[in-house]
Protein backbone atom coordinates (compact mmCIF):
# COMPACT_ATOMS: atom_id res chain seq x y z
CA UNK A 1 0.00 0.00 0.00
CA UNK A 2 3.04 2.18 0.05
CA UNK A 3 2.77 2.49 -3.79
CA UNK A 4 -0.92 3.46 -3.45
CA UNK A 5 -0.05 6.47 -1.28
CA UNK A 6 3.57 7.44 -2.80
CA UNK A 7 0.96 7.40 -5.94
CA UNK A 8 -2.03 9.34 -4.66
CA UNK A 9 0.94 11.85 -3.27
CA UNK A 10 2.20 12.51 -6.75
CA UNK A 11 -0.97 11.67 -8.95
CA UNK A 12 -1.95 15.43 -9.40
CA UNK A 13 1.27 16.36 -10.14
CA UNK A 14 1.85 13.87 -12.97
CA UNK A 15 -1.49 14.36 -14.56
CA UNK A 16 -0.31 18.00 -14.61
CA UNK A 17 3.03 17.07 -15.96
CA UNK A 18 1.95 14.81 -18.59
CA UNK A 19 -0.68 17.05 -19.59
CA UNK A 20 1.47 20.34 -20.26
CA UNK A 21 3.88 17.81 -22.31
CA UNK A 22 0.72 16.35 -24.56
CA UNK A 23 -0.72 20.14 -24.42
CA UNK A 24 2.86 21.93 -25.73
CA UNK A 25 3.47 19.63 -28.03
CA UNK A 26 0.66 19.06 -29.54
CA UNK A 27 0.75 23.12 -30.42
CA UNK A 28 4.45 23.16 -31.89
CA UNK A 29 3.05 19.92 -34.49
CA UNK A 30 -0.07 21.88 -35.23
CA UNK A 31 1.17 25.52 -35.98
CA UNK A 32 3.96 23.78 -37.16
CA UNK A 33 3.69 24.36 -41.02
CA UNK A 34 3.42 28.15 -40.29
CA UNK A 35 6.08 28.32 -37.98
CA UNK A 36 8.71 26.30 -40.28
CA UNK A 37 8.60 28.49 -43.11
CA UNK A 38 8.11 31.66 -41.09
CA UNK A 39 12.17 30.83 -40.17
CA UNK A 40 15.22 31.38 -41.93
CA UNK A 41 15.92 29.39 -44.19
CA UNK A 42 13.19 27.12 -43.81
CA UNK A 43 13.23 24.07 -41.80
CA UNK A 44 12.32 20.81 -43.12
CA UNK A 45 10.24 19.14 -40.24
CA UNK A 46 12.94 16.97 -38.76
CA UNK A 47 14.69 19.86 -38.16
CA UNK A 48 11.60 21.69 -36.90
CA UNK A 49 10.71 18.91 -34.28
CA UNK A 50 14.34 18.29 -33.13
CA UNK A 51 14.68 22.08 -32.08
CA UNK A 52 11.55 22.66 -30.97
CA UNK A 53 11.08 19.95 -28.54
CA UNK A 54 14.22 18.16 -27.96
CA UNK A 55 16.83 20.70 -27.98
CA UNK A 56 14.45 23.63 -26.53
CA UNK A 57 11.74 24.47 -25.25
CA UNK A 58 9.81 21.05 -24.28
CA UNK A 59 12.98 19.60 -23.41
CA UNK A 60 13.15 22.20 -20.66
CA UNK A 61 9.86 22.21 -19.50
CA UNK A 62 10.52 18.60 -19.73
CA UNK A 63 13.38 18.81 -17.01
CA UNK A 64 10.97 21.61 -14.63
CA UNK A 65 8.25 19.04 -14.52
CA UNK A 66 10.67 16.35 -13.57
CA UNK A 67 11.60 18.45 -10.58
CA UNK A 68 8.25 19.44 -9.95
CA UNK A 69 7.73 14.94 -9.76
CA UNK A 70 10.80 14.36 -7.73
CA UNK A 71 10.29 17.41 -5.10
CA UNK A 72 8.67 15.57 -2.10
CA UNK A 73 8.16 12.92 0.30
CA UNK A 74 8.99 12.63 4.18
CA UNK A 75 10.33 16.45 4.87
CA UNK A 76 7.60 17.69 3.27
CA UNK A 77 5.42 15.56 5.35
CA UNK A 78 6.92 16.59 8.01
CA UNK A 79 5.35 20.09 6.70
CA UNK A 80 2.34 19.26 6.42
CA UNK A 81 1.61 17.49 9.89
CA UNK A 82 1.41 13.39 8.39
CA UNK A 83 5.24 12.52 8.86
CA UNK A 84 4.27 10.91 12.78
CA UNK A 85 1.53 8.86 11.20
CA UNK A 86 3.59 7.67 8.74
CA UNK A 87 6.71 7.53 10.75
CA UNK A 88 4.55 5.11 13.50
CA UNK A 89 4.17 2.60 10.65
CA UNK A 90 5.97 -0.77 10.85
CA UNK A 91 7.91 0.32 7.85
CA UNK A 92 11.91 1.08 7.37
CA UNK A 93 12.25 4.72 6.12
CA UNK A 94 15.04 3.19 3.17
CA UNK A 95 11.74 1.87 2.28
CA UNK A 96 9.38 4.46 2.37
CA UNK A 97 12.23 6.40 0.47
CA UNK A 98 12.50 3.59 -2.01
CA UNK A 99 8.76 3.10 -2.86
CA UNK A 100 8.60 6.56 -3.49
CA UNK A 101 11.89 6.83 -5.74
CA UNK A 102 10.09 3.88 -7.79
CA UNK A 103 6.73 5.35 -8.22
CA UNK A 104 8.30 8.81 -9.16
CA UNK A 105 11.24 7.47 -11.64
CA UNK A 106 8.28 5.61 -13.33
CA UNK A 107 6.47 8.51 -13.98
CA UNK A 108 9.39 10.47 -15.40
CA UNK A 109 9.76 7.23 -17.85
CA UNK A 110 5.86 8.05 -18.43
CA UNK A 111 6.71 11.16 -18.77
CA UNK A 112 9.49 10.65 -21.25
CA UNK A 113 7.65 8.78 -23.38
CA UNK A 114 4.92 11.26 -23.97
CA UNK A 115 6.67 13.18 -27.42
CA UNK A 116 7.59 9.78 -28.34
CA UNK A 117 3.52 9.08 -28.98
CA UNK A 118 2.60 12.35 -29.43
CA UNK A 119 4.85 13.19 -32.43
CA UNK A 120 4.44 10.09 -34.50
CA UNK A 121 0.67 10.31 -34.08
CA UNK A 122 0.39 14.04 -34.64
CA UNK A 123 3.17 14.10 -37.68
CA UNK A 124 0.50 11.79 -39.77
CA UNK A 125 -2.40 14.40 -38.86
CA UNK A 126 -0.36 16.89 -40.26
CA UNK A 127 0.43 15.01 -43.13
CA UNK A 128 4.07 14.80 -41.93
CA UNK A 129 5.99 12.11 -41.22
CA UNK A 130 8.46 11.36 -37.57
CA UNK A 131 9.79 7.59 -37.64
CA UNK A 132 8.39 6.28 -34.07
CA UNK A 133 12.21 4.73 -33.68
CA UNK A 134 13.72 8.32 -33.52
CA UNK A 135 10.56 9.24 -31.10
CA UNK A 136 11.31 6.23 -28.63
CA UNK A 137 15.32 6.89 -29.03
CA UNK A 138 14.98 10.26 -27.82
CA UNK A 139 12.40 9.52 -25.30
CA UNK A 140 15.43 6.82 -23.75
CA UNK A 141 17.41 9.83 -23.50
CA UNK A 142 14.97 12.01 -21.31
CA UNK A 143 14.36 8.99 -19.44
CA UNK A 144 17.73 8.39 -18.27
CA UNK A 145 18.51 12.04 -17.55
CA UNK A 146 15.25 12.35 -16.38
CA UNK A 147 16.01 10.24 -13.78
CA UNK A 148 18.75 12.14 -12.52
CA UNK A 149 16.85 15.52 -12.39
CA UNK A 150 14.47 13.48 -10.49
CA UNK A 151 16.92 12.12 -8.18
CA UNK A 152 18.53 15.31 -7.60
CA UNK A 153 15.28 17.00 -6.99
CA UNK A 154 14.60 14.00 -4.61
CA UNK A 155 17.77 14.43 -2.56
CA UNK A 156 17.29 18.59 -1.82
CA UNK A 157 14.02 17.80 -0.90
CA UNK A 158 15.14 15.59 2.09
CA UNK A 159 17.68 18.28 2.99
CA UNK A 160 14.90 21.47 2.43
CA UNK A 161 11.54 21.62 3.73
CA UNK A 162 8.79 22.53 1.43
CA UNK A 163 8.03 22.00 -2.24
CA UNK A 164 8.58 25.10 -3.50
CA UNK A 165 11.73 25.60 -1.87
CA UNK A 166 13.43 21.99 -2.63
CA UNK A 167 12.01 22.78 -6.49
CA UNK A 168 13.85 26.23 -6.87
CA UNK A 169 16.67 25.04 -5.06
CA UNK A 170 16.97 22.45 -7.84
CA UNK A 171 16.22 24.60 -10.28
CA UNK A 172 19.11 27.09 -9.00
CA UNK A 173 21.38 24.20 -8.82
CA UNK A 174 20.55 22.96 -12.58
CA UNK A 175 21.00 26.28 -13.74
CA UNK A 176 24.43 26.22 -12.06
CA UNK A 177 25.33 23.39 -13.60
CA UNK A 178 24.25 24.08 -16.99
CA UNK A 179 26.27 27.45 -16.42
CA UNK A 180 29.52 25.56 -15.82
CA UNK A 181 29.09 22.82 -18.27
CA UNK A 182 29.01 25.63 -20.35
CA UNK A 183 32.24 27.45 -19.50
CA UNK A 184 34.56 27.63 -22.77
CA UNK A 185 37.11 25.24 -21.13
CA UNK A 186 34.15 22.63 -21.00
CA UNK A 187 32.02 23.31 -23.59
CA UNK A 188 34.48 21.17 -25.71
CA UNK A 189 33.33 18.24 -24.23
CA UNK A 190 29.49 18.12 -25.04
CA UNK A 191 29.40 14.57 -23.40
CA UNK A 192 29.45 16.29 -19.66
CA UNK A 193 26.24 18.07 -20.43
CA UNK A 194 23.34 16.25 -19.57
CA UNK A 195 20.86 18.72 -21.54
CA UNK A 196 23.21 17.92 -24.60
CA UNK A 197 22.70 14.16 -23.94
CA UNK A 198 19.26 14.76 -24.14
CA UNK A 199 19.07 16.56 -27.60
CA UNK A 200 21.97 14.99 -29.00
CA UNK A 201 23.89 18.18 -30.08
CA UNK A 202 27.32 18.02 -30.88
CA UNK A 203 27.18 14.23 -29.96
CA UNK A 204 27.86 11.34 -32.09
CA UNK A 205 25.34 9.83 -32.12
CA UNK A 206 23.49 12.60 -33.65
CA UNK A 207 23.66 13.88 -37.21
CA UNK A 208 22.97 17.70 -37.75
CA UNK A 209 22.37 17.64 -40.95
CA UNK A 210 19.47 15.13 -40.64
CA UNK A 211 18.49 15.99 -37.00
CA UNK A 212 18.01 12.52 -35.93
CA UNK A 213 19.80 10.27 -34.12
CA UNK A 214 21.79 8.06 -36.43
CA UNK A 215 24.67 6.18 -34.30
CA UNK A 216 24.54 3.83 -31.33
CA UNK A 217 22.88 5.98 -28.03
CA UNK A 218 25.71 6.40 -25.81
CA UNK A 219 25.18 3.29 -23.29
CA UNK A 220 27.43 4.29 -20.98
CA UNK A 221 27.08 7.75 -20.30
CA UNK A 222 23.24 7.04 -19.75
CA UNK A 223 24.22 4.14 -17.05
CA UNK A 224 26.28 6.79 -15.50
CA UNK A 225 24.08 9.39 -15.40
CA UNK A 226 21.21 6.35 -14.04
CA UNK A 227 23.69 5.73 -11.80
CA UNK A 228 24.51 9.01 -10.42
CA UNK A 229 20.24 9.16 -10.53
CA UNK A 230 20.26 6.56 -8.43
CA UNK A 231 22.87 7.78 -6.36
CA UNK A 232 21.08 10.64 -5.51
CA UNK A 233 17.94 8.86 -3.83
CA UNK A 234 20.47 6.45 -2.10
CA UNK A 235 22.28 9.40 -0.35
CA UNK A 236 18.54 10.63 0.47
CA UNK A 237 17.58 7.70 2.19
CA UNK A 238 21.13 7.88 4.42
CA UNK A 239 19.90 11.40 5.04
CA UNK A 240 16.59 10.82 5.91
CA UNK A 241 17.38 7.33 8.10
CA UNK A 242 19.69 9.52 10.19
CA UNK A 243 17.14 12.79 10.39
CA UNK A 244 15.11 13.61 13.74
CA UNK A 245 11.41 14.23 13.10
CA UNK A 246 10.61 16.22 15.76
CA UNK B 1 4.91 -13.84 28.50
CA UNK B 2 4.17 -10.83 28.73
CA UNK B 3 6.88 -8.10 30.05
CA UNK B 4 6.23 -6.59 33.34
CA UNK B 5 6.92 -3.06 31.83
CA UNK B 6 6.18 -2.42 28.38
CA UNK B 7 8.21 0.79 28.26
CA UNK B 8 11.53 1.02 30.25
CA UNK B 9 13.83 4.29 29.99
CA UNK B 10 16.89 5.20 31.71
CA UNK B 11 19.20 8.22 31.53
CA UNK B 12 17.51 9.45 28.58
CA UNK B 13 18.46 12.66 27.05
CA UNK B 14 18.23 14.58 24.05
CA UNK B 15 19.54 17.94 23.37
CA UNK B 16 19.34 20.01 20.59
CA UNK B 17 22.83 22.49 20.27
CA UNK B 18 22.83 23.70 23.91
CA UNK B 19 19.19 23.13 24.72
CA UNK B 20 17.92 20.10 26.62
CA UNK B 21 14.88 18.96 25.60
CA UNK B 22 15.00 16.09 27.81
CA UNK B 23 17.50 15.53 30.48
CA UNK B 24 18.66 12.26 31.76
CA UNK B 25 14.82 10.86 32.34
CA UNK B 26 14.31 7.22 33.79
CA UNK B 27 10.89 6.09 34.24
CA UNK B 28 9.23 2.26 33.52
CA UNK B 29 5.33 1.85 32.13
CA UNK B 30 3.72 -1.71 33.82
CA UNK B 31 2.19 -3.40 31.28
CA UNK B 32 -1.64 -3.10 31.29
CA UNK B 33 -1.70 0.62 32.90
CA UNK B 34 -3.01 3.64 32.04
CA UNK B 35 -0.23 5.86 32.11
CA UNK B 36 -0.72 9.82 32.16
CA UNK B 37 2.26 11.75 30.83
CA UNK B 38 2.16 15.54 32.15
CA UNK B 39 3.90 18.37 31.81
CA UNK B 40 3.87 22.28 30.40
CA UNK B 41 4.28 23.01 26.75
CA UNK B 42 7.61 22.19 26.22
CA UNK B 43 8.23 20.02 29.02
CA UNK B 44 9.91 17.34 26.48
CA UNK B 45 6.41 14.98 26.56
CA UNK B 46 6.01 14.99 22.90
CA UNK B 47 10.35 14.71 22.86
CA UNK B 48 10.13 11.44 24.77
CA UNK B 49 6.94 10.03 22.78
CA UNK B 50 9.03 10.57 19.44
CA UNK B 51 11.90 9.28 21.03
CA UNK B 52 10.47 6.12 21.92
CA UNK B 53 8.90 5.54 18.31
CA UNK B 54 12.01 5.82 16.83
CA UNK B 55 11.05 9.16 15.16
CA UNK B 56 13.90 10.79 17.78
CA UNK B 57 17.27 9.18 18.18
CA UNK B 58 18.23 9.99 21.67
CA UNK B 59 21.62 12.05 22.54
CA UNK B 60 22.32 9.50 25.26
CA UNK B 61 20.74 6.58 27.69
CA UNK B 62 18.88 3.80 26.35
CA UNK B 63 14.85 2.86 26.70
CA UNK B 64 13.33 0.06 25.85
CA UNK B 65 9.47 -0.40 23.76
CA UNK B 66 7.82 -4.02 24.78
CA UNK B 67 11.25 -5.27 24.68
CA UNK B 68 12.90 -3.92 22.03
CA UNK B 69 15.30 -1.23 21.98
CA UNK B 70 13.93 2.34 20.96
CA UNK B 71 17.48 3.33 19.31
CA UNK B 72 17.80 0.37 16.95
CA UNK B 73 16.12 1.08 13.65
CA UNK B 74 15.20 -3.03 12.99
CA UNK B 75 14.14 -3.83 16.85
CA UNK B 76 12.11 -0.19 16.69
CA UNK B 77 10.37 -1.53 13.51
CA UNK B 78 9.36 -4.40 15.44
CA UNK B 79 7.53 -3.19 17.92
CA UNK B 80 5.96 -0.41 16.02
CA UNK B 81 4.01 -3.38 14.47
CA UNK B 82 2.51 -3.56 17.76
CA UNK B 83 2.15 -0.44 18.83
CA UNK B 84 -0.15 2.42 18.12
CA UNK B 85 0.26 6.05 18.25
CA UNK B 86 -2.23 9.11 17.91
CA UNK B 87 0.09 12.10 17.41
CA UNK B 88 -1.10 15.44 18.92
CA UNK B 89 -1.95 16.92 15.14
CA UNK B 90 -3.62 13.86 14.36
CA UNK B 91 -1.79 14.15 11.03
CA UNK B 92 -3.76 11.97 8.81
CA UNK B 93 -3.63 11.98 4.76
CA UNK B 94 -5.56 14.70 3.73
CA UNK B 95 -6.17 13.30 0.40
CA UNK B 96 -7.39 9.81 1.01
CA UNK B 97 -10.77 9.29 2.28
CA UNK B 98 -12.09 7.84 5.62
CA UNK B 99 -12.48 4.09 3.81
CA UNK B 100 -9.20 4.44 1.98
CA UNK B 101 -6.85 5.62 5.01
CA UNK B 102 -8.54 2.46 6.87
CA UNK B 103 -7.86 0.26 3.72
CA UNK B 104 -4.28 1.68 3.88
CA UNK B 105 -3.46 1.50 7.40
CA UNK B 106 -5.43 -2.21 7.58
CA UNK B 107 -2.56 -3.74 4.88
CA UNK B 108 0.18 -3.08 7.72
CA UNK B 109 -1.28 -4.96 10.16
CA UNK B 110 -2.10 -8.48 10.32
CA UNK B 111 -3.93 -8.79 13.25
CA UNK B 112 -6.55 -6.30 12.09
CA UNK B 113 -9.90 -6.64 13.92
CA UNK B 114 -12.38 -6.03 11.59
CA UNK B 115 -14.99 -6.31 14.15
CA UNK B 116 -13.08 -3.82 16.25
CA UNK B 117 -13.30 -1.67 13.00
CA UNK B 118 -16.67 -2.35 11.91
CA UNK B 119 -17.90 -1.34 15.90
CA UNK B 120 -15.92 1.96 15.91
CA UNK B 121 -16.93 3.07 12.79
CA UNK B 122 -20.64 2.77 14.05
CA UNK B 123 -19.56 4.35 17.22
CA UNK B 124 -18.23 7.49 15.86
CA UNK B 125 -20.26 7.44 12.91
CA UNK B 126 -17.68 8.04 10.58
CA UNK B 127 -18.24 8.78 7.03
CA UNK B 128 -16.61 6.76 4.65
CA UNK B 129 -16.53 8.09 1.52
CA UNK B 130 -15.27 11.54 3.06
CA UNK B 131 -11.76 12.77 2.51
CA UNK B 132 -9.72 12.93 5.83
CA UNK B 133 -9.33 17.07 5.00
CA UNK B 134 -12.68 17.46 5.08
CA UNK B 135 -13.22 16.07 8.66
CA UNK B 136 -13.42 17.86 11.85
CA UNK B 137 -10.45 17.93 14.35
CA UNK B 138 -13.17 15.78 16.39
CA UNK B 139 -13.60 13.31 13.53
CA UNK B 140 -9.97 13.25 12.71
CA UNK B 141 -9.34 12.22 16.07
CA UNK B 142 -11.64 9.53 16.06
CA UNK B 143 -10.49 8.39 12.73
CA UNK B 144 -6.99 8.03 14.18
CA UNK B 145 -8.33 6.56 16.99
CA UNK B 146 -10.22 3.68 15.07
CA UNK B 147 -6.93 3.38 13.29
CA UNK B 148 -4.99 2.30 16.26
CA UNK B 149 -7.26 0.36 18.34
CA UNK B 150 -8.70 -1.79 15.59
CA UNK B 151 -5.24 -3.29 15.47
CA UNK B 152 -5.95 -4.20 18.94
CA UNK B 153 -1.71 -2.88 20.29
CA UNK B 154 -0.13 -4.20 22.69
CA UNK B 155 0.82 -0.38 23.75
CA UNK B 156 -1.25 2.67 22.48
CA UNK B 157 0.86 5.93 22.89
CA UNK B 158 -1.41 9.21 22.30
CA UNK B 159 0.09 12.86 22.38
CA UNK B 160 -2.41 15.00 23.53
CA UNK B 161 -5.09 12.90 22.19
CA UNK B 162 -8.03 15.55 23.74
CA UNK B 163 -6.64 18.69 22.09
CA UNK B 164 -9.64 20.76 20.28
CA UNK B 165 -12.44 18.04 21.15
CA UNK B 166 -15.44 18.81 22.55
CA UNK B 167 -17.08 17.37 25.51
CA UNK B 168 -18.98 14.68 23.72
CA UNK B 169 -15.66 13.62 21.71
CA UNK B 170 -13.59 13.35 24.94
CA UNK B 171 -16.20 11.82 27.02
CA UNK B 172 -16.07 9.05 23.87
CA UNK B 173 -12.44 8.96 24.34
CA UNK B 174 -12.00 7.99 27.84
CA UNK B 175 -14.28 5.43 27.63
CA UNK B 176 -12.58 4.01 24.69
CA UNK B 177 -8.82 4.78 26.20
CA UNK B 178 -10.73 3.05 29.68
CA UNK B 179 -11.77 0.13 27.77
CA UNK B 180 -8.10 -0.45 26.50
CA UNK B 181 -7.00 -1.99 29.58
CA UNK B 182 -9.21 -4.08 29.37
CA UNK B 183 -8.23 -6.15 26.10
CA UNK B 184 -4.93 -5.94 27.15
CA UNK B 185 -3.41 -2.68 25.76
CA UNK B 186 -1.41 -0.68 27.81
CA UNK B 187 -2.16 3.31 27.55
CA UNK B 188 0.90 5.70 27.64
CA UNK B 189 -0.57 9.57 27.02
CA UNK B 190 0.27 12.88 27.30
CA UNK B 191 -1.90 15.56 28.33
CA UNK B 192 -2.76 18.90 29.97
CA UNK B 193 -6.51 17.67 30.69
CA UNK B 194 -5.48 17.27 34.53
CA UNK B 195 -8.97 16.26 35.25
CA UNK B 196 -9.45 13.50 32.42
CA UNK B 197 -5.71 12.11 33.77
CA UNK B 198 -7.06 11.80 37.32
CA UNK B 199 -9.94 10.09 35.79
CA UNK B 200 -8.62 6.86 33.83
CA UNK B 201 -5.14 7.20 34.42
CA UNK B 202 -3.69 4.69 36.92
CA UNK B 203 0.28 6.11 36.88
CA UNK B 204 1.33 9.64 36.63
CA UNK B 205 4.73 10.24 35.31
CA UNK B 206 5.11 14.53 35.73
CA UNK B 207 7.92 16.23 33.34
CA UNK B 208 9.25 19.52 33.82
CA UNK B 209 11.97 21.37 31.71
CA UNK B 210 13.17 17.80 30.43
CA UNK B 211 13.56 16.29 33.82
CA UNK B 212 11.22 14.03 35.43
CA UNK B 213 9.70 15.56 38.44
CA UNK B 214 7.47 13.14 40.00
CA UNK B 215 6.52 9.88 39.40
CA UNK B 216 3.63 8.15 41.28
CA UNK B 217 0.58 5.67 41.07
CA UNK B 218 -2.88 6.90 41.22
CA UNK B 219 -3.57 4.77 44.36
CA UNK B 220 -0.32 6.28 46.05
CA UNK B 221 -1.97 9.57 45.67
CA UNK B 222 -4.90 8.78 47.24
CA UNK B 223 -3.57 6.78 49.95
CA UNK B 224 -0.29 8.50 50.39
CA UNK B 225 -0.13 12.44 49.09
CA UNK B 226 -1.27 15.01 51.70
CA UNK B 227 -0.91 18.62 52.09
CA UNK B 228 0.17 19.50 55.24
CA UNK B 229 -0.63 23.48 56.27
CA UNK B 230 0.86 24.89 59.44
CA UNK B 231 0.31 28.11 60.54
CA UNK B 232 2.96 30.16 62.71
CA UNK B 233 2.95 33.28 64.57
CA UNK B 234 6.18 34.54 62.93
CA UNK B 235 7.76 33.86 59.81
CA UNK B 236 8.18 30.28 59.37
CA UNK B 237 11.38 28.19 58.73
CA UNK B 238 10.61 26.75 55.60
CA UNK B 239 13.97 24.85 55.28
CA UNK B 240 13.11 23.12 58.62
CA UNK B 241 10.98 20.97 56.21
CA UNK B 242 13.08 19.70 54.17
CA UNK B 243 12.56 16.23 55.69
CA UNK B 244 12.01 12.84 54.64
CA UNK B 245 8.49 12.58 53.19
CA UNK B 246 7.94 15.91 52.46
CA UNK B 247 8.03 16.23 48.18
CA UNK B 248 8.15 20.10 48.31
CA UNK B 249 7.26 22.89 50.10
CA UNK B 250 7.12 26.18 49.78
CA UNK B 251 5.59 29.99 52.28
CA UNK B 252 2.89 31.63 51.78
CA UNK B 253 3.54 34.60 54.51
CA UNK B 254 3.21 32.96 58.03
CA UNK B 255 2.38 30.01 56.48
CA UNK B 256 4.06 26.40 55.28
CA UNK B 257 2.75 24.42 53.42
CA UNK B 258 4.00 20.52 52.36
CA UNK B 259 3.20 18.31 50.17
CA UNK B 260 4.18 14.79 51.75
CA UNK B 261 4.43 11.10 50.39
CA UNK B 262 3.75 9.02 53.55
CA UNK B 263 3.43 9.89 57.08
CA UNK B 264 1.85 13.16 57.16
CA UNK B 265 1.59 12.83 60.83
CA UNK B 266 4.73 13.22 61.28
CA UNK B 267 4.92 16.06 59.78
CA UNK B 268 1.92 17.51 61.17
CA UNK B 269 3.74 17.05 64.85
CA UNK B 270 7.41 18.56 62.93
CA UNK B 271 5.38 21.42 62.42
CA UNK B 272 4.20 21.18 66.32
CA UNK B 273 7.45 21.37 67.31
CA UNK B 274 8.46 23.96 65.70
CA UNK B 275 5.89 25.72 66.75
CA UNK B 276 2.82 25.67 64.54
CA UNK B 277 -0.02 27.56 66.07
CA UNK B 278 -1.88 25.82 63.51
CA UNK B 279 -2.08 22.63 61.29
CA UNK B 280 -4.17 21.22 59.01
CA UNK B 281 -3.58 18.35 56.68
CA UNK B 282 -5.80 17.61 53.67
CA UNK B 283 -5.90 15.23 50.41
CA UNK B 284 -4.05 16.11 47.60
CA UNK B 285 -5.55 16.58 44.23
CA UNK B 286 -3.58 15.71 40.96
CA UNK B 287 -4.35 18.77 40.01
CA UNK B 288 -2.68 20.61 42.82
CA UNK B 289 0.45 18.07 43.01
CA UNK B 290 0.99 18.80 39.25
CA UNK B 291 0.78 22.91 39.80
CA UNK B 292 2.78 22.65 42.55
CA UNK B 293 5.58 20.50 40.62
CA UNK B 294 5.94 22.30 37.88
CA UNK B 295 5.73 25.83 40.34
CA UNK B 296 8.01 24.40 42.64
CA UNK B 297 10.47 23.56 39.50
CA UNK B 298 10.09 27.15 37.77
Amino acid sequence: MLWYKAWRETRNRFMICVLTLIWVCTVILVLQSRSRFQSSPPMDYAAYVWNAIYKDYVRNLFVVLVMVLGCGGLRQEQAAGTAGFTLALPVRRSHLVMVRAAVGILEVVISALVPAFIIPVLSRFTGEQYAVSQALQFAILWACCGVLVFGLAQLLSTVIPGVASAWITCFLVTMLYTAIVNVSELDKYPGLDCFKIMSGARLSYFNPSEHAITGPLPWLPLGVIVVLGAGCVVLATRILESRDFS
Amino acid sequence: MTPDYVIEVSGLTKKYGTVQAVNNITFHVPAGSVTGFLGRNGAGKSTTIKMLLGMISPTSGSGTMLGARIDVAAESLQARRRVAFVGEDKGLYPYMTVQQLIRFTRSFYRDWQPEVEATLLRRYALPLNRKVRELSKGMRTKLALLLALARRPALLILDEPTEGLDPVSIEDLLQSLSGCTAEGTTVFFSSHQLSEVERIADEILILDRGRLAMSFSMDQLRESYRWVNAGFDKQPPSFEFKIPGVEHSHTNGRQVVALVKGDADRVARHAKDLGAVSVEIAPASLREIFLDTVKDHA
